[in-house]
């Protein structure tokens, strides 16, 4: 895009330079042409002062063009530049703009008069810059752009009336009124005329005045105002005879009077005006006011009919016309020439002329084409740069656009970078706190792994303790049960004896019959001896199982779960529980009472665990009892019941072990079963019985639960589940 | 002669009748048994004026063989069985509370049985 661009401007100026280059040329050739008419006086170019006075009267004469002239401008333009002096420097570049102005092709004398405007404008000199805009508003006229000569007029008359400069407004107005006229909205424009004559009318400025008039007068005669027109027009002719002027200066007039003459139809006295034009205009050789007056005769004469003598003059003005080569009224001639010879019966005159204002008006015609073409290519290339600009301010958009993007971006980066920065800020901060946390937490964690080891350290030495307490609890229980079991033992160990000495003798007794040959007797005897043997085998067996038990006992409670029928267990441990308290006192007797559930299934349990909680119950229950009758005495009969039976429809097993012992007071109830309470005196109890029990009873599942009553006695109801 | 063993060992009958089956045989000893203190005063009230030997344990559940010989020495049983106690090898506080209690003699387990032969002949 930006390439584009670049590209496009750099065709642009080469553009604008062939078309500078162009003019020049023509203007040089148009010069070449016409030759240099007035008489050169040497130019004073040293003086400012001087210079540029001479400049003005030079530009004042017919020959404007002339590359001494431009020369002679540009040194003033210097001059002034270097002097620092802007009035002059605007003057100069209007000289400028006056010497470019006879070719309105050119741009080149609106672009000095804008100079010279805007350094009016810079230097506040606002009279000179309003007149800058009235000679702008000539040069658009001149090349029909009558909207942007409106323009300027306007500009002009807004500055004089600031700065309320009344002539100013007048001039501006009188302007108004031509420009109107051109842009064919008359009455509008006989107004502007009239406000300009108001003002005008106040002030000794005969010759604007009168152009006001004339310009009114102009106005009226289209809208066909005829008598309007006339007074008009005499009004200005009038000031400015009054003013004494010359007829060289009231000329226009009285053409525009003939005008007005002519469309009110009185020929004769237009006749007379074109003549004093004419006459005027042979004086000073204006060519201008030659073609205009000889034409205007000639159409008269016309008009009237009288083309024998319309004719000269029309051919009179044809003549100067293709001399002067101003072919402005050039094809109106021809029209007016072919109409009079035809009207004469010169047909071949007639036609001749035909065909020239026929080819005339072609010429015109095309020039008018020509003219719209290079109005259409401006307006074209207007449209092109308005495109370009359209583009360039799309792709300025764009880049705009992006630019915001870009700042967007930049922005959005920069919040973030300011987010990131107080994130990472943030971050540190909760680094530094996590740190010091940190630091904490090491601080905590190793003084709670200290109070751990110290903890884990109390934990061990108490495990220690507490296995030592067991072991200590086990020998108790062990003490307690080796009377009972030496008892237990000797009995079975007695039969076996005995039973194997009298064998032995029956055995003597039997040979002896053999002798005899009394077989009834050794029959018998030997019958005997078989009973022995039996009986030796069931009590070797008991005094094994006796051992066992108490070797079972006696090892650390890593057992496994096994079948066991409760009942035996129940009874094994109430002889041994029972003889070993009787063991130790031999004056205590207490009534034991059994009650075992025959149906009762086998449990899973672990026998020895099992069996010691039994046995515990056991001891206390005896223990209970024994305590009663040291206070009792024989009246009471101590008595222990131990009895299984099936639960909750055979979902539970239940070993009930009872005493009538004192019972357990009631604010030492729920202590008994906290490891090492006691009610024992120190020495007999470890205190971890009951705690123990409890303790295995719920790692089967089960429960242990106590019923008490004081002086009635206690009962202890294990309950185990007999599915596990 | 007639003799009542008290024990609550069954067996123990088994092993006295072997054992004295010759005096038995030669109707010198009569045995009865009873396996519990109460039972052998049951079975001594049967025997009214009929000299009685009685040999009876101390450990037995229920009454005991002190109890036992307590209540037969201040029983009604005329005349006043003689008791023999089988006591525990070196159970020296029941051997001094059934001499207190009037035991005539002392068995320690194991019974010697010739020993207790001779006893029961001299008696």
């Amino acid at each position: 895009m930006t390439i584009s661009t670049v590209f496009y401007i750099r065709i642009d100026s080469l553009h604008h330079f062939k078309r500078f280059s162009l003019s020049f040329l023509q203007c040089c050739f148009w010069v070449f042409i016409n030759g240099i008419a007035t008489a050169q006086e040497s130019p004073p170019t040293d003086k400012l002062e001087k210079l540029i006075p001479y400049i003005s009267d030079r530009l004042q004469g017919d020959n404007q063009d002339s590359t001494e002239l431009y020369t002679l401008v540009h040194r003033a333009v210097a001059l002034s530049e270097a002097a620092r002096d802007n009035q002059l420097l605007g003057q100069s570049y209007r000289h400028l703009a006056y010497w470019h102005l006879a070719n309105p092709e050119l741009d080149s004398s609106l672009y000095y008069f804008e100079k010279a405007r805007q350094i009016y404008q810079q230097a506040k000199l606002d009279s000179l810059q309003a007149e800058t805009y009235l000679e702008m508003e000539d040069a658009y006229k001149q090349r029909g752009y009558y909207t942007e000569a409106m323009e300027q007029d306007f500009k002009a008359l807004e500055l004089f009336e600031k700065n309320q400069l009344s002539l100013g407004i007048a001039k501006s107005y009188t302007r108004l009124c031509d420009i109107l006229y051109y842009q064919e909205k008359y009455a509008e424009g006989a107004e502007y005329c009239q406000k300009a004559i108001d003002i005008q009318s106040k002030y000794n400025v005969p010759e604007e005045l009168a152009i006001s008039h004339r310009y009114k007068a102009d106005n009226l005669l289209i809208l066909e105002k005829f008598e309007a027109a006339l007074e008009e027009i005499n009004k200005g002719i009038a000031v400015l005879k009054a003013a004494g002027k010359s007829e060289k200066i009231i000329a226009p007039n009285y053409n525009t009077r003939g005008n007005i003459y002519k469309y009110m139809e009185r020929f004769d006295e237009a006749i007379a005006e074109y003549q004093k034009v004419y006459a005027l205009a042979k004086v000073e050789n204006n060519t201008q006011g030659l073609i205009s007056a000889l034409g205007n005769l000639g159409h008269v004469k016309r008009l009237q009919e009288r083309y024998e003598e319309a004719l000269p003059y029309t051919l009179e003005a044809l003549e100067i016309i293709e001399q002067s080569g101003n072919t402005r009224n050039l094809f109106e001639n021809y029209m007016h020439a072919s109409d009079s010879y035809a009207a004469l019966g010169q047909f071949e005159e007639a036609l001749k002329y035909e065909r020239l204002f026929s080819g005339a008006r072609f010429r015109n015609l095309e020039k008018t084409i020509e003219q719209l073409e290079s109005e259409l290519q401006i307006k074209y290339e207007t449209a092109q740069k308005e495109a370009t600009i359209e583009e360039q301010e799309a792709t300025i958009d764009r880049q705009r656009k992006i630019q915001l993007l870009y700042i967007g971006i930049a922005v959005l980066l920069g919040i973030i970078l300011f987010g990131m920065y107080f994130t990472i800020t943030n971050i540190r901060k909760k680094r530094k706190a996590l740190a010091s946390l940190n630091t904490e937490l090491e601080q905590k964690k190793e003084a709670l792994e200290t109070s751990n080891r110290k903890l884990q350290q109390s934990f061990d030495e108490l495990k220690a303790t507490q296995a030592q307490l067991i072991q200590s609890e086990k020998m108790a229980s062990l003490g307690e049960l080796t009377a009972g079991i030496a008892h237990e033992i000797q009995n079975p160990l007695n039969f076996v004896n005995n039973f194997s000495e009298v064998s032995r003798e029956l055995i003597t007794e039997m040979q002896q019959e053999i002798q005899k040959g009394d077989l009834v007797e050794i029959t018998a005897i030997s019958e005997d001896i078989k009973n022995n043997l039996e009986k030796i085998q069931h009590h070797g067996q008991r005094a094994d199982a006796i051992v066992k038990g108490m070797l079972l006992h006696s090892r650390s409670s890593s057992g496994n779960k096994e079948a066991t029928d409760l009942n035996k267990l129940c009874d094994e441990y109430l002889r041994l529980s029972y003889h070993g308290l009787r063991a130790k006192d031999k004056n205590f007797n207490a009534t034991l009472e059994t009650d075992f559930d025959p149906n009762l299934p086998s449990l899973q349990i672990i026998p020895q665990d099992m069996g010691r909680v039994v046995l515990n119950l056991l001891t206390n229950a005896f223990y209970a009892v024994r305590e009663r009758q040291k206070m009792e005495g024989k009246n009471y009969k101590p008595t222990v019941i131990v009895a299984t039976a099936m639960e909750k429809d055979g979902k539970e097993v239940s070993i009930t072990i009872k005493d009538n012992g004192n019972g357990i007071p009631k604010e030492i109830q729920e202590k008994i079963f906290q490891p090492f309470f006691t009610t024992k005196p120190t020495g007999q109890g470890t205190g971890l019985g009951l705690s123990l029990s409890y303790d295995i009873v719920k790692a089967h599942g089960g429960e242990l639960r106590v019923a008490t009553e004081l002086g009635k006695g206690t009962e202890f109801v294990i309950s185990l589940p007999s599915t596990n | 002669m007639k003799i009542l063993v008290v024990d609550d060992e069954k067996d123990v009958k088994d092993l006295f009748l072997q054992r004295f089956r010759k005096e038995i045989r030669s109707q010198e000893v009569t045995f009865m048994f009873a396996y519990s203190g109460e039972e052998a005063l049951n079975t001594l009230d049967s025997l009214t004026h009929e000299a009685v030997l009685i040999l009876s344990d101390i450990n037995m559940p229920g009454m005991s063989g002190l109890e036992l010989l307590e209540k037969i020495k201040s029983g009604p049983h005329k005349p006043t069985p003689t008791v023999m106690m089988i006591t525990a090898y070196g159970d020296d506080d029941n051997f001094n509370t059934a001499k207190r209690l009037g035991a005539d003699d002392f068995l320690t387990k194991p019974v010697d049985f010739k020993l207790l032969k001779k006893k029961l002949l001299k008696t």
